[in-house]
């Protein structure tokens, strides 16, 4: 007798995972290749700062918004920080999540509670819909919005959403919600190449290129 | 020859490199740029959102740069880019930006959508869609000397006004001397002032200077257009002046785009450094406070506000000096609501200024520096460039607004000790 | 053995008391989550059973089952359930053998023909029959032959219920759980490598008293089978505090904390092993130390590894990496250097403008 909840689930943890981590790890390399190889040219405009100190700087700083800015588009603002500090909390100190990453690189660091992961979860969830319901109503989210978007914020949206029932077995099989959970993280993985999702990983050398073009100007950034 | 859309394609893909790659993979289509845009925020118009601005480029980089995007396009899910967009995109990318740089700082991710401006222009002037205004500048730039004309007989009646005013000589092409001065045609030709006030600087300061009859000229519009085959012509002239002169430094005048063609543009377009070095007129003021060799007596009593040219702060750096300078010889300096990095433009930078078609929008772009000025309600707005000083002195007079504008360099010369 | 010995009866030759017996029936109500009403009902229905006809066949299995139903912990009692029934044929336990021992298979066959309840413990091999043979017969002739006059189907340990070890990857003998072979009649799973003897009896309880209790789509009987470990494994709070032990000797493991990450598969996996417990409800699996392995699960044997938590991808996943790392490079570098040919080329064609270039000819 096949047991499709667990079948699903392996699958989902065996071939799904290479499959998904191929497209995601070959796909990201891929493109990041794609824009250092591209290179730019030597600057010789005699330096006033130090680029390269200030491109490093900026990587950090620019998480803070500019004063007075925020006002003008809170959902933006406020729903973006707790998207991501939510989702990084609930991706990054969930411990089932951390045994992922010490089977794959042998790192490990403390894991947080249920109440702080689940607390994070919903709250990265609310924030989501408050994004996707900016993106519906708000001039200027609007006018920007391509099926991108939606898709991304939909696949990121599914992990939090999915793991959050299986952990707490809302409904459905706990077996097969868990199989949904990996799955959907897995689209995501797939997807991350192909969108704009990849800023997770190019907006450190974005920053990186703003700080080093404004410091060596000496100008801030 | 003429300009073709296929130079224009040509000329953008030139433009594309590693950063411009790493921003449009960055943009999560946040928005939050159009907030920090002075088009956007006066208008609230959606079209005017800094990084929509660049569709076109990022098109291009996408379909002919980026693997992903070759398949898409070869599946038909990316438009290739044609010449009517070319079109379609002047007016955003001529009319709708002062390439003031407040998006750049303000992207969450970073991207610096002001510099892709810049280049996007490249595309946009190779391709023939300039606005026509710059494009005549250039012609009388490059034929004439200056983006008004031929400037040579104004500058020397004004130097003549000068040297009458003040008393100090004022040599042309005069070798052997530490600086070369270049003016902005707007200086000679509405701001004469600032070359008394300079020479008086000067002459306490014991600096020996000169200026050139072959490139007296600082203003770059090859820059504002966007064409680095014009802007290098133009910065080349200097260079072959100071060069020929053997000056140690060259001194670049109160104008934003000056300092941003000469200072930062400049050696990457002739292709190597120069002999010499930039010094912006503010830095080369708050270098003397410093050394002890620029003195000042009194204060101005009336209150005073400073407004930051963004090529020479927010995009140039140079923000402490005109502050120490401002505290050394005004008393009651106040000032306004995001000065220094975050200020406001004032909407004639980037070639907006001597572009009739943007005139409504220009207006409109003045509410977010009126907000800032009626909260402050200075007497006097001080700054050190004189396209913001003349955009300024209109836009007031437009507005009914009876605030008077004076450059720094004037400023600062009113105020210097004679006893010393 | 008799069909006709009715339970009280045998209750007094073996000495036990009547308050003993209704005691039996209160626990097993409680096992089978039954309400305390439901006792004298148990009682009433265990007192008039029929004593039917049980057939026990092993096939690939490992006599796990076996030793563990042996060992049930209340042994007078549970040997009353097995004195209720008349187990006519166990090859291990009977002490007939030979053609003797399928004599007694067959003549129970015939004598309680659509009535006998048809036990099955360990997997069957279909992929050569031949693989395992009992007397000259094939495991899967002898399920075939023997189910065919059943009344009901137990499968006992997963490898009946599923397939088992022997239904391992890469399943050589092509091992099957009861349920893939026979369709018409009725199967109560009982996986479990071994069940919990207490489970075992008590489904046979059920069926002697109630029929075929209520199963899960895994055939599972849900009284034994609804619940996660997980969810009633007494270290749950260790999980969801986020306290976990790393290995097997640290801090968190002498401490009794959470044992997901050393391969925990109490999330995934339905038994009642957190409740009643084994060795007469002394310990379990994790209450002893050790991560549950999953074995009420189909397929457990393969569920990425015993130690291995259940987040973590089951697969050789580092080499597909590294592999993907690798390939993505090598075609980055190969379509940058494309972009960068056709930039090369643009700035070939660059042809130096001057001011008067600017305008288009119309």
């Amino acid at each position: 007798m096949n047991n499709q909840a667990f079948d699903l689930l392996m699958w989902a943890r065996g071939p799904a995972f290479d499959i998904a981590l191929m497209i995601f790890a070959g796909g990201i390399v891929l493109r990041i290749v794609e824009i250092f190889v591209l290179g730019r040219k030597k600057d010789l405009a005699p330096a006033k700062g130090n680029p390269v100190a200030q491109g490093l700087k900026t990587i950090f700083s620019r998480s803070v918004p500019r004063e007075g800015l925020v006002k003008f588009a809170p959902i933006t603002y406020i729903g973006g920080y707790i998207f991501h500090i939510g989702f990084f909390i609930a991706f990054f100190f969930f411990a089932p999540h951390i045994a992922l990453f010490t089977d794959a690189f042998g790192v490990s660091w403390p894991s947080t509670g249920r109440v702080i992961v689940e607390s994070a979860t919903a709250l990265a969830l609310l924030a989501l819909i408050a994004l996707i319901y900016s993106r519906f109503t708000d001039p200027v989210r609007k006018a920007l919005t391509t099926f991108d978007d939606y898709l991304v914020l939909v696949l990121s949206g599914l992990p939090l959403l999915t793991g959050y029932i299986a952990v707490n077995k809302l409904f459905g099989d706990p077996t097969m919600m868990m199989a949904f959970h990996i799955l959907s993280v897995e689209a995501l993985m797939i997807a991350f190449p192909f969108t704009k999702l990849m800023h997770a990983f190019s907006f450190a050398i974005s920053r990186y290129y703003n700080g080093a073009i404004q410091g060596r100007k000496g100008a801030e950034s | 020859m003429s300009a073709t859309f296929e130079r224009g394609l040509n000329a953008l893909r030139e433009q594309i490199d590693a950063p411009v790659a790493s921003f449009f993979t960055s943009c999560v289509n946040c928005g939050l740029c159009a907030e920090a845009c002075i088009f956007y925020r006066a208008t609230e118009d959606p079209k005017y959102i800094p990084i929509k601005k660049l569709d076109l480029m990022r098109r291009v980089w996408s379909r002919e740069f980026t693997l992903f995007g070759w398949i898409a396009g070869a599946l038909g899910l990316v438009k290739p880019v044609t010449d009517k967009d070319f079109s379609d995109w002047e007016t955003l990318v001529y009319d709708s930006c002062t390439m003031c740089g407040r998006c750049t700082l303000v992207c969450p991710v970073g991207n610096d959508i002001t510099m892709m401006i810049r280049k996007m222009r490249e595309g946009m002037s190779a391709a023939g869609h300039a606005p026509v205004e710059l494009i005549a500048a250039a012609g009388r730039h490059a034929d004439l000397g200056s983006p008004m004309g031929e400037l040579h007989p104004a500058l020397h009646a004004q130097v003549k006004h000068a040297i009458k005013d003040t008393g100090i000589e004022i040599e042309f092409d005069k070798p052997g001397v530490d600086y070369m001065v270049i003016l902005s045609a707007q200086e000679i030709a509405e701001f004469p002032d600032v070359l008394g006030a300079m020479a008086k600087i000067f002459k306490k300061a014991g600096l020996t200077w000169t200026i050139s009859n072959e490139a007296f000229e600082a203003t770059n519009v090859g820059i504002q257009l966007g064409n680095r085959d014009v802007a290098r012509v133009l910065v080349q002239r200097v260079v072959d002046a100071a060069e020929k002169l053997g000056v140690k430094y060259v001194i670049s005048p109160e104008c934003g785009h000056a300092y941003q063609a000469l200072r930062w543009e400049g050696p990457n377009l002739i292709g190597r450094s120069y002999k010499f070095e930039v010094i912006h007129i503010i830095e080369l003021l708050d270098k003397l406070r410093a050394e002890g060799k620029l003195k000042t007596k009194g204060k101005n009593t009336q209150k005073l506000t400073f407004h930051d040219p963004c090529q020479i702060n927010r995009r140039g750096g140079i923000n402490g000096e005109p502050r120490r300078l401002m505290n050394m010889v005004a008393e009651n300096f106040v000032e306004t609501d995001d000065a220094g990095t975050m200020n406001w433009c004032c909407g004639g930078g980037g070639g907006v200024g001597s572009n009739e078609r943007a005139e409504g929008l220009r207006h409109a772009a003045f509410k977010l520096k009126k907000i800032q000025l009626e909260k402050v309600e200075p007497e006097v707005i001080v700054t050190m460039c004189a396209y913001c000083h003349h955009t300024l002195d209109n836009v007031l007079e437009e507005f009914n607004m009876d605030q008077e504008v004076m450059g720094l360099t004037e400023l600062v010369a009113e105020y210097l000790d004679d006893d010393v | 053995m008799s069909n006709k010995a009715m339970l009280p009866e045998l209750m007094k030759t073996h000495g036990i008391s009547r308050r003993a017996f209704m005691k039996y029936c209160a626990s097993l109500a409680s096992v089978m989550a039954l309400s305390p009403a439901m006792v004298p009902r148990i009682a009433e229905a265990l007192e008039n059973a029929r004593r039917p006809s049980v057939i026990w066949l092993s096939f690939q299995e490992c006599t796990g089952c076996t030793e563990s139903i042996l060992r049930s912990h209340s042994p007078t009692i549970e040997d009353l359930i097995f004195n209720a029934i008349s187990l006519d044929y166990h090859h291990t336990l009977q002490a007939a053998s030979g053609h003797a021992a399928e004599a007694a298979r067959e003549q129970a066959m015939k004598e309680n023909y659509g009535k006998y309840i048809l036990v099955v413990d360990g997997s069957i091999p279909i992929k050569d029959p031949g693989y395992s043979c009992i007397a000259g017969i094939s495991n899967l002739d002898m399920l075939k032959e023997t189910a065919a006059g059943a009344a009901a189907i137990v499968s006992v340990g997963t490898c009946a219920a599923y397939g088992g070890i022997g239904h391992a990857d890469p399943n050589p003998t092509g091992a099957v759980g009861v349920s893939e072979i026979i369709k018409d009649k009725p199967i109560i799973n009982v996986p479990g490598c071994p069940p919990i003897p207490v489970v075992m009896t008590g489904v046979l309880a059920h069926f002697l008293t109630f029929g075929i209790p209520d199963l899960d789509e895994l055939g599972r009987p849900k009284a034994f089978y609804g619940e996660s470990i997980h969810d009633r494994c007494y270290r749950r709070p260790f999980y969801d505090k986020g306290m976990f032990a790393e290995n097997f000797d640290d801090e968190g493991a002498r401490g009794g904390w959470c044992l997901y990450k050393l391969g925990c598969k109490g999330p995934i996996t339905k038994s009642a092993c957190a409740t009643i417990k084994w060795n007469n409800g002394v310990s379990f699996p994790i209450e002893a130390g050790h991560p549950c392995l999953g074995c009420t699960e189909p397929d457990f044997w393969d569920n990425g590894g015993f130690y291995k938590p259940l987040s973590v991808p089951a697969g050789d996943y580092r080499k597909a990496g590294v592999a993907a790392v690798a390939g993505g490079a090598a075609i980055g570098v190969a379509s940058a250097l494309m972009s960068k040919a056709k930039k090369a080329k643009a700035a070939k064609a660059h042809e130096t403008v001057d001011a008067h270039d600017l305008e288009k000819s119309s």
